[in-house]
C-alpha cells in the first residue's frame, strides 16, 4: 500500500514542462522549457540577456497581446509548443 | 483653314460633348486625319484635343519631335522599342503596387503621367498629357512659355510656327522637383475634376475605371537618392532615360550606368525565391547531403585539397633532404592515385584521411542523434526552419537558468527645461526618479501601454521615442477626455504595434492592439489617429471620419515618409 501511495505522490509531483518558442523579427527561434507557473518575465530576461538587449526595448506578444511581467504560461493558457513573438520597439524622432 | 476647323472641333470638346481623336479628325476632315496618322509635317497640326478648363492638353504625335500646338507641349520618345519597353516596365511596376487597376490598359496611371496609347492596337503612336501649370515653372524642363487657348488661333501665339526647338534636360534628380511641384498643384479640386474627366472619350476604347488620386500618391514616392519610386518599401528603379520616356521629354544627359528595370527586378527576385525554395526544400529532406564525402572525381576545391601535401607532416618531420622530399612526393602521388581509383574506400592513407574522418564522424553523429533522440524530433517539429537560407537556429534553454543584470538608473537628472517647470511638477518628477532606481522598473502599466524608467529618461532627455510613449500618451489623452467630456473631439487610436504585428504575421484580420476599435467607438469618434514609425521618424495619419478624408502630418516632410501611407490606409 505504501509503495502505491508513494507512486501517486511522485506522479502528482511531476510537473509538466512546456516548450515555448520565442520567435524574433528576423526569424530566429529559441525554445524555452518553462513550468506553467514560471513568470514570463524570466523568459524575457533570458532572451534579452542572450541577445544583449535592454529589457525595455523588446515586447513579447502572445496571440497578438502583450505579455506583462506578472503573466505566466498558466495565466495565459499557453500550451506546449506555443509561439511567442518578440518585437523590438522602434524608436524615432 | 485647317486651323479654324481644328478650333471648331476643340470648342465642341470644351462644351463637354467629347470625342476621341479619330472622331475629332472626322469632324475636322480627312486631310488632318491623314496628317495625324502619318509623320509630322510642317504646317500640319498634330495635337488634336485640348481641355482648357483643366489645364490639360492631349497630343497624338509620331516621331521624335517636340510639338507646340494649342498652347500645350507634346513630346515623343525616339523609337518604338524604347517606348514600348518603358511602357511595359512602368505598367509592370504599377500593377504590382495597385492591383485594383484595370490590368488591360493601365490607363489611369498612364494618364496621370502623361502616357497612354492613342491607338490601342498599335502602341507606336503615343499620346501625352502635360500639365501646363507645373511645366511652366519646372526647373527640370525649363520649357518655353505655355498658354492655354480659349479663342485664339495658333498663329496668334506662335507666329514663327508650331515646332520651335526647345532646350532642356531631363535629369532623374530633377524629377523629384517635378513630382513635388505636381503634388503641390494637385489640390482637392484638381483631383476631383480629374476624376470626373473621362479620359476614354479621347480614345477608341470602352469606358474604364479611373483612379486619379492614385497618381498623387505615386508621385510622392519618388526618391532622388535611389532614383526610384519607393512603394511598399520596395524600390522600382528608373533610369533617366526611362524617366525621359515617361514624362515625354528626350534625355540629353548621359545615361546612368544602371540599367535596372522593374522587369529585371522581378526576374532577379523570382530567381532568388526559387533558389531559396530549393535550398530550404533540400534541407528539410536531405541532411545527409550536407555531410557527403567529397569524391576524388569531383573537380574544384575538393580535388585540390585532396591532391595537396600534408603540411603538418612536413613541419614535424623537418629537416628533409631533397632526396627524402622527392621520395615522399612520389609516394604521396602514388597513394593519391590509388585513392582516386578506390574512391570511396578509406583504406588509402595520407592526405585524404583527416577530411574523411571528420566527415564520417559528423555523419555518424547526425545519424545516431536522428535515430536515438525522440525529444529532438519534437523540438524540430515545434520550431521549423525560420531563416530561409541559413540553418534553422533552434536551441532549447531552461527559463530557470536566466540571469539578467539590471541596469542602475540615476537618481537625479538635469533634464532640459527642468528649471522652467513649477516647483510642484519638478518635485514630483524628482521623486519619481528617486523612487525608481533601476532602468527596468515599471512606472506605469495599463493594457498594452507600459512605461519603464528608461523610457521616462528618454522622454525627459529629449531622446527618441518609441511605441510605448505613443500608446501611453494616447491612453492618457483618452482618460482626460473621459474626465472632462467635450474637451477634445472623441477619437480612436490605432497603435503602431498593430501595424507592425500585421506586417510581420500578415494576418489580415488581426485585432491585436486594436481592441478599443469597436462599432460603437467608430460611430462616436470624429477622428482616428494612426501614428506611423518609418525610417526612425514618427508621422501621424489622421482619418477625419466626418469629412471622410485622410490627413498626413509630418514634421519633416519627405516623400519616403509618405510612401508608407497608402499601405496603411488600404490595410
Amino acid at each position: 500500500m505504501a509503495s502505491t501511495s508513494s507512486k501517486k505522490n511522485k506522479k502528482s509531483n511531476e510537473v509538466t514542462i512546456l516548450c515555448l518558442k520565442v520567435k524574433s523579427q528576423d526569424g530566429e527561434e529559441l525554445v524555452y522549457r518553462a513550468k506553467p507557473t514560471t513568470k514570463l518575465s524570466k523568459l524575457k530576461n533570458d532572451y534579452c540577456n542572450r541577445h544583449s538587449l535592454p529589457i525595455n526595448s523588446i515586447a513579447f506578444l502572445f496571440d497578438g497581446r502583450r505579455i506583462h511581467d506578472e503573466d505566466t504560461p498558466e495565466s495565459l493558457k499557453m500550451e506546449d509548443g506555443d509561439e511567442i513573438d518578440a518585437m523590438i520597439h522602434q524608436t524615432g524622432g | 483653314m485647317g486651323l479654324d476647323l481644328e478650333l471648331e472641333g476643340l470648342e465642341s470638346m470644351v462644351d463637354g460633348e467629347g470625342c476621341n481623336p479619330y472622331e475629332h479628325a472626322r469632324l475636322i476632315g480627312s486631310d488632318v486625319r491623314g496628317a495625324c496618322e502619318g509623320r509630322p509635317r510642317p504646317g500640319r497640326p498634330h495635337v488634336r484635343v485640348s481641355w482648357p478648363e483643366l489645364g490639360l492638353a492631349v497630343g497624338v504625335v509620331d516621331g521624335g519631335q517636340v510639338v507646340h500646338n494649342l498652347g500645350c507641349v507634346v513630346a515623343v520618345p525616339q523609337t518604338r522599342s524604347t517606348v514600348n519597353q518603358a511602357m511595359r516596365a512602368f505598367a509592370a511596376g504599377v500593377f504590382k503596387i495597385f492591383d485594383f487597376i484595370n490590368p488591360a490598359f493601365c490607363l489611369p496611371l498612364q494618364f496621370g503621367f502623361g502616357l497612354f496609347p492613342a491607338n490601342p492596337s498599335e502602341f507606336s503612336s503615343i499620346s501625352f498629357v502635360v500639365l501646363q501649370h507645373f511645366v511652366r515653372s519646372s526647373p527640370a524642363f525649363q520649357l518655353v512659355d505655355l498658354r492655354i487657348l480659349h479663342s485664339k488661333t495658333i498663329a496668334d501665339i506662335m507666329p514663327e510656327g508650331y515646332t520651335p526647338k526647345i532646350h532642356f534636360r531631363c535629369r532623374t534628380s530633377g524629377f523629384r522637383e517635378v513630382c513635388d511641384e505636381l503634388v503641390e498643384k494637385f489640390g482637392d479640386q484638381f483631383v476631383s475634376s480629374l476624376s470626373e474627366l473621362q479620359i476614354n472619350q479621347f480614345l477608341l476604347l470602352p469606358r474604364f475605371p479611373q483612379n486619379v488620386p492614385m497618381v498623387y500618391m505615386l508621385l510622392s514616392t519618388w526618391d532622388n537618392e535611389s532614383e526610384s519610386f519607393v512603394i511598399n518599401s520596395r524600390s522600382l528603379t528608373f533610369t533617366s532615360e526611362e524617366i525621359a520616356l515617361i514624362i515625354g521629354l528626350p534625355n540629353r544627359v548621359q545615361s546612368s550606368s544602371r540599367t535596372k528595370s522593374t522587369n529585371k527586378f522581378d526576374e532577379v527576385s523570382k530567381t532568388v525565391e526559387k533558389i531559396i525554395d530549393e535550398i530550404v526544400g533540400k534541407k528539410e529532406t536531405s541532411e545527409d547531403e550536407e555531410f557527403t564525402l567529397p569524391s576524388s572525381g569531383t573537380g574544384g576545391i575538393a580535388r585540390r585539397v585532396h591532391g595537396r601535401n600534408d603540411r603538418k607532416r612536413k613541419r614535424v618531420k623537418t629537416p628533409f633532404t631533397t632526396g627524402d622530399r622527392k621520395k615522399k612526393k612520389t609516394q604521396l602521388q602514388t597513394v593519391n592515385k590509388e585513392a582516386e581509383i578506390l574512391s570511396k574506400k578509406e583504406t588509402s592513407v595520407t592526405t585524404r584521411k583527416p577530411v574523411t574522418r571528420a566527415a564520417t564522424r559528423l555523419k555518424e553523429k547526425v545519424t545516431e542523434s536522428k535515430k536515438a533522440s525522440a525529444p529532438q524530433d519534437e523540438t524540430t517539429k515545434i520550431a521549423p526552419s525560420a531563416a530561409p537560407v541559413k540553418k534553422p537556429k533552434t536551441a532549447i534553454f531552461d527559463v530557470e537558468d536566466s540571469k539578467y543584470v539590471e541596469r542602475a538608473a540615476k537618481e537625479f537628472l538635469d533634464y532640459p527645461g527642468r528649471l522652467l517647470l513649477n516647483e510642484e511638477k519638478r518635485n514630483t518628477i524628482d521623486a519619481f526618479l528617486k523612487k525608481y532606481t533601476k532602468m527596468e522598473d515599471t512606472i506605469f502599466a495599463i493594457g498594452d501601454a507600459i512605461i519603464f524608467r528608461s523610457q521616462m529618461d528618454e522622454l525627459l532627455l529629449c531622446e527618441e521615442l518609441d511605441t510605448n510613449h505613443m500608446d501611453t500618451f494616447a491612453y492618457l489623452l483618452s482618460e482626460k477626455n473621459k474626465m472632462v467630456p467635450g474637451l477634445n473631439q472623441p477619437f480612436l487610436y490605432v497603435s503602431a504595434f498593430h501595424w507592425g504585428y500585421y506586417v510581420r504575421n500578415k494576418q489580415e484580420k488581426t485585432t491585436s492592439f486594436a481592441d478599443n476599435i469597436t462599432k460603437d467607438a467608430v460611430k462616436n469618434a470624429n477622428i482616428m489617429f494612426v501614428p506611423i514609425i518609418y525610417e526612425r521618424h514618427w508621422t501621424l495619419l489622421v482619418a477625419n471620419m466626418k469629412n471622410k478624408r485622410w490627413d498626413f502630418m509630418d514634421s519633416l516632410p519627405k516623400a519616403t515618409h509618405k510612401s508608407i501611407t497608402p499601405e496603411v490606409v488600404y490595410f
